[in-house]
């Protein structure tokens, strides 16, 4: 790893004010708090800051379930989530996701925050080999383009980066329209979770709207989104312990065997965790049928474009979304 | 010879040590002034080292030696065919010349006091590369005969076809 | 394994590097440049080595006092500060699992924590499983079944499979292939290491699960 100083601040402020000291992507000063993802992108060189600063034991990792929706501090881990008893009655689709991801080990270290600012997989990225990487090295290219990009995004991409947002979590959150409380040093602000991640356009080296040091503190849910039937379908090469080449995260309010209200997000297709409105509206009123959930999710691939080794994703995610829908629609 | 223990179900003799990690590997041998090394690898897959520099490495903290193909002892591997053998294949000769051969090819061995010194400074060596074009579809390259036809790479003993069908025919009467 | 950054000698720009790239075979390409970052000078190299801190490290019921480069893992300062070597470096990425201890109680990859950030958490590996000469029924179970071979993995599927047990993940045999995805075994001694994991379940009469 680059060498750096280790802070290990005693207060929040202390932290952020130590965070914001430059500006952000390829900034002198990084947070570390699981340390799941930031470790092994020190050992990759992928990250060189000069100080390293430590958010453990600074943010609120509680987990509350009630009236108002569901509030998950961003110090909460995946495991202690994953697990609470009012997340797997009441946001069922949090639950999945999270037991979808990662191993039992990383899901005890790894943090809420952490896992929505998690970095890309794309190898291209990951591996400084690679001189074309415009995340990595503004304007230097993208080597993923014509080469291996059987993992990258169809959806969001632009001729700079095609790179996929890995987060299983942040596909169920999206469906069920979360906000992120963000904090820096110049104070708090909320952002809706569809809104914190950007797209790449021209400028795939910044990934987040966060200023500098500014960090998640918290994600709520509000409270309309709970108690909806729904499921998490991640379709990936290995059995487990493996990322997605396809998620879907489907959430439906079933009456009478017609559908009321639809949450659609697809994950491992796009350069930012995707919500599908237009799929939702077309399920809105519409019934269980599998040639009306077809001609819904169709319409999920409106935008998207292959790369070359990646075209099938536009249609496997049509398919994912049609059977989350299916297995979401038997649950009682 | 005992038999005694054919066929018995015997834990490991090893098992003890390896359940309690009690057993040793290779990288685990607690030796006096030991150092550590870090390698540093090509990151093209075929050409030539164009130039490699280990001063910046050198000067690092806790630095002991930066080796590579410049300084590196000659080691004793069978002269170079200077095409690979189909039957014996080559050995990769490590830090002895110029070539790349595949990519992560080790280039460089950094040895320092600490593992994290030892990592940090591999990093500070500077390479630049002439690269050529990779192969990487076997069906792209021709066949190698082996370099030596003296030898043959097939050896006989009996007649194994014969023997197989006679074997074959028996059990199919059987099934 | 060392992912290096190669950056060209002689100051080239990395304008000149991508545009000598572009040529063609023969031509010369170095390695990647940070933007906005000029190849280290051989004083700025030297003056950037971090300072030593302490770090104070509760392993198997006692306190360790090291003074560790602040990159030090977990591991790395179990490993060759501490020379408990139970604990392996199989992927050093947190892919394996042949790392993971415990903390507090809950199985993690001490690969991926940095030594310095795992300061007043009660560590447990390997080591620190056997009671004096007793083996703990999860290793003995392991030795019963025959649950290795080569052994390397063995103590990160052994840590793994205590937490596994006493998370209550340890029901059926899918149940515990599920909740182990974490440790690959090279050599697949895997229906060994869930037969072993459910007998000592069994013993402990913690089968049930979620």
């Amino acid at each position: 790893m680059h060498p750096f100083a280790l802070e290990r601040p005693r207060d929040l402020s202390a932290a952020l004010a130590l965070g914001a000291q430059s500006g952000r992507n390829d900034a002198p000063a990084e947070y570390i708090a699981g340390g799941t993802d930031m470790v092994q992108l020190l050992q990759e060189y992928v990250r060189r800051p000069d100080r390293l600063v430590s958010l453990a034991g600074l943010l609120d990792d509680s987990i509350d379930v009630g009236p108002q929706g569901l509030r998950l501090g961003a110090a909460a881990t995946m495991a202690e989530v994953a697990a609470h008893l009012g997340v797997v009655e009441q946001f069922p689709l949090i639950s999945e996701a999270l037991l979808n991801s990662a191993s039992p080990q990383v899901r005890n270290q790894a943090t809420m925050g952490g896992n929505l600012l998690q970095r890309t997989r794309c190898p291209y990225f990951r591996d400084v080999a690679f001189a074309a990487c415009n995340k990595r090295i503004p304007g230097s290219g993208c080597a993923a383009l014509d080469a291996e990009n059987r993992w990258h995004a169809v959806l969001g991409t632009s001729d700079n980066c095609i790179a996929v947002h890995p987060s299983d979590l942040a596909v169920a959150l999206v469906a069920l329209d979360a906000a992120v409380e963000i904090r820096g040093a110049d104070g708090n602000r909320s952002v809706p979770l569809s809104e914190l991640h950007r797209l790449p356009g021209d400028t795939p080296h910044l990934e987040t709207v966060l200023g500098p040091g500014e960090v998640i503190a918290a994600i709520t849910v509000p409270a309309n989104a709970a108690g909806l039937r729904s499921y998490y379908l991640k379709v990936r090469d290995r059995a487990s312990f493996e990322f997605a080449v396809v998620s879907a995260a489907v959430a439906i309010d079933v009456a009478d065997g017609r559908i009321r209200q639809a949450r659609v997000a697809l994950g491992g297709v796009g350069t930012k965790p995707w919500r599908v409105p237009a799929a939702e509206a077309a399920l809105s009123g519409s019934s269980l049928d599998p040639a009306a959930l077809r001609s819904a999710a169709a319409l999920a691939a409106n935008g998207a474009r292959g790369r070359g080794r990646n075209d099938f994703k536009i249609e496997l995610m049509q398919r994912a979304i049609v059977r989350a829908a299916e297995i979401a629609g038997a649950r009682a | 010879m005992t038999t005694a223990f054919i066929g018995q179900p015997v834990s490991r003799v090893d098992g003890r040590r390896k359940v309690t990690g009690g057993a040793t590997y290779a990288a685990e041998f607690v030796v006096p002034n030991l150092a550590h090394a870090a390698v540093v690898r090509s990151t093209i897959a075929s050409g030539r080292i164009a130039s490699i520099d280990g001063g910046g490495a050198q000067q690092a903290p806790g630095v002991i030696a930066v080796v590579t193909h410049r300084n590196a002892p000659p080691l004793a591997y069978s002269p170079h065919k200077g095409a690979p053998d189909a039957v014996t294949g080559e050995r990769l000769h490590v830090l002895q010349d110029d070539r790349i051969t595949h990519q992560g090819q080790p280039i460089a061995l950094v040895i320092a006091d600490t593992l994290e010194e030892a990592v940090h400074a591999a990093t500070l060596v500077r390479v630049t590369y002439a690269p050529e074009g990779a192969i990487t579809d076997v069906t792209a390259v021709e066949p190698v005969p082996p370099a030596d036809q003296s030898s043959p790479w097939e050896v006989r003993r009996g007649d194994p076809e014969t023997a197989l069908d006679r074997r074959r025919s028996r059990s199919t009467r059987a099934m | 394994m060392v992912s290096n950054e190669n950056s060209t000698g002689g100051g080239f720009t990395r304008r000149e590097v991508l545009e000598i790239a572009a040529v063609g075979t023969g031509a010369l390409v170095g390695g990647p440049l940070m933007a906005g970052m000029s190849p280290p000078t051989v004083a700025e190299a030297a003056a950037r080595a971090p300072a030593p801190i302490d770090v104070s490290l509760q392993v198997n019921g006692t306190e360790h006092r090291l003074s560790l480069d602040p990159r030090t893992t977990l591991l790395d300062a179990l490993r060759e500060h501490l020379h408990l070597t139970g604990s392996k470096k199989g992927c050093g990425l947190g892919q394996c699992g042949a790392c993971t201890v415990l903390m507090d109680g809950m199985r993690v990859k001490s690969c991926l924590s940095l030594a310095a950030l795992a300061e007043q958490r009660e560590i447990t590996t390997i080591e620190g499983l056997t009671q004096g000469d007793q083996l703990h029924p999860l290793q003995a179970a392991f030795i019963e079944r025959d649950a290795f071979q080569c052994g390397y993995c063995t103590s990160g599927q052994i840590m793994a499979g205590v937490a596994c047990i006493s998370e209550g993940h340890a029901g059926s045999s899918e149940e515990i292939r599920e909740w182990m995805s974490g440790n690959l075994c090279r050599c697949g001694a895997y229906d060994h290491i869930v037969a072993a994991i459910q007998d000592a379940a069994a013993m402990s009469g913690s089968t049930r699960g979620g």
